[in-house]
């Protein structure tokens, strides 16, 4: 249809459900298109057709049928009572809060800091050329170069950087400067270290990333 | 919006003996099963009738019917005894229907019983208009749920536009737009029925 009016304003009109100056504008229009007049009248037809529906209605069996399974399921207590639902809602949300409460407990709990202090620093590590063919795995942790320089060591700030001098034949672990000033009352983790292997080519600097206990990372 | 919604409301059919209908409603959501057996026989035909127009099929009718007296049994005491009941009671059916309807989609053949649907005034039925009743069923359950229950409610059962919307929980201009997009398809159907 190709009208300024639609076939919904149409579909409403014939119900009367427009009001106004919009159901006076479209009743004119239908008045003199002749389109639109005829579509009127076939929704008018489908709707007279469609009401014929009204007059269709259940049986005295099946609404008899329907009120004994009704009254059945009352009288026989299938009927769940209304607060059976917020019973398992109120149990749910008990606890959720529950956990909840422990979670934020537990993360909000004082964690015990290490503080690692300098009790005796060493001079500048020197680098002694490592020959080929020697297996080195001598560790250690001295303070970094930043510290060195102000002449002290920060003691809250931990060790990162790892020189360490190599000697021929020396594969024992040395624990040098550094010491705790307290311990932890748990085991501490496995701390990173950065072992810097210095070779006789002074072009070739190798680094090897272990934890305390000595394992590769 | 309240006193729009109280004035809606308090617009519609109210049942004779408003009073006394109070007081079987008090009598129901304290227990007593006689109360509620007169409540359901005053409404089973509406809920069973619109129940089978919005889900096209006897049985689910039946069903969806317990459930809403089930439900209206259950809920009984959050009602507001300030409004008419019938509404309240025909919103819990649109919803029943809704979710049966989602549960058991509807079967293109699933038609109403003719067995069991009798013309009460229309002696003189004939093969004709039982041909005609079948396409109209067939058209109205090719419908959307949302578009079949707003025709439902607005051309078989009778309630104005206003008080679809507040059944159905939309605007009056969302169920304007359904119900003449109903009214197109069912035309449809009818012009086709009668070629």
């Amino acid at each position: 249809m190709k009208c300024m009016y639609s076939e919904n304003d149409l579909a409403l009109y014939v119900e009367g459900d427009l009001a106004g100056s919009r159901l006076r504008e479209i009743e004119a229009h239908v008045a003199t298109c002749a389109v639109c007049h005829e579509l009127a009248a076939e929704l008018r037809e489908s709707q007279a057709v469609f009401k014929t529906l009204r007059q269709d209605t259940v049986s005295a069996a099946a609404l008899a049928s329907l009120r004994n399974r009704v009254l059945a399921d009352v009288v026989g207590g299938n009927v769940k009572a209304p607060w059976g639902r917020w019973v398992y809602a109120v149990a749910g949300s008990v606890f959720v809060a529950v956990i909840g409460v422990g979670l934020a407990w537990y993360l909000s709990r004082p964690v015990p800091v290490q503080h690692i202090v300098e009790s005796n620093p060493l001079p500048p590590s020197a680098s002694v050329p490592l020959k080929r063919g020697t297996v080195a795995s001598a560790t250690t942790s001295t303070v970094s170069k930043s510290n060195k320089k102000a002449g002290g060591h920060d003691p809250n700030t931990a060790t990162t950087s790892i020189n360490v001098p190599l000697t021929e034949g020396d594969g024992r672990r040395r624990r040098q400067g550094v010491a705790l000033d307290e311990i932890p009352a748990e085991p501490p983790k496995p701390k990173q270290l950065v072992v810097k292997l210095l070779t006789d080519d002074p072009n070739i600097v190798i680094y090897w990333l272990v934890d305390q206990t000595g394992g590769s990372l | 919006m309240e006193l729009h919604a109280t004035a809606l409301w308090m617009s519609t059919i109210q049942p004779e003996g408003e009073a006394e209908f109070a007081v079987l409603l008090q009598r129901a959501i304290a227990g007593e099963v006689p109360a509620f057996e007169q409540i359901v026989m005053r409404y089973e035909r509406r809920v069973l009738t619109l129940a089978w127009r919005l889900l096209g099929s006897r049985d689910d009718a039946q069903d969806a019917s317990q459930e809403v007296f089930i439900r209206a049994f259950r809920y009984l005491h959050r009602f507001d005894g300030r409004r008419p009941f019938e509404p309240w009671l025909v919103r819990m059916t649109v919803n029943v229907c809704r979710d049966f309807g989602r549960k058991r989609r509807q079967q293109p053949d699933a038609l109403p019983d003719p067995e069991a649907l009798r013309a009460a005034s229309d002696p003189h039925a004939d093969l004709h208009s039982e041909e005609q009743k079948q396409v109209l069923y067939q058209a109205l359950g090719a419908l959307p749920d949302k578009e079949r229950a707003a025709i439902v409610l607005r051309d078989i059962e009778g309630f104005s536009t206003a008080e679809v919307a507040e059944i159905l929980g939309s605007s009056e201009a969302t169920v304007r737009s359904q119900i003449s997009n109903a009214r197109l398809k069912i035309r449809k159907a009818v012009m086709r029925g009668q070629r």
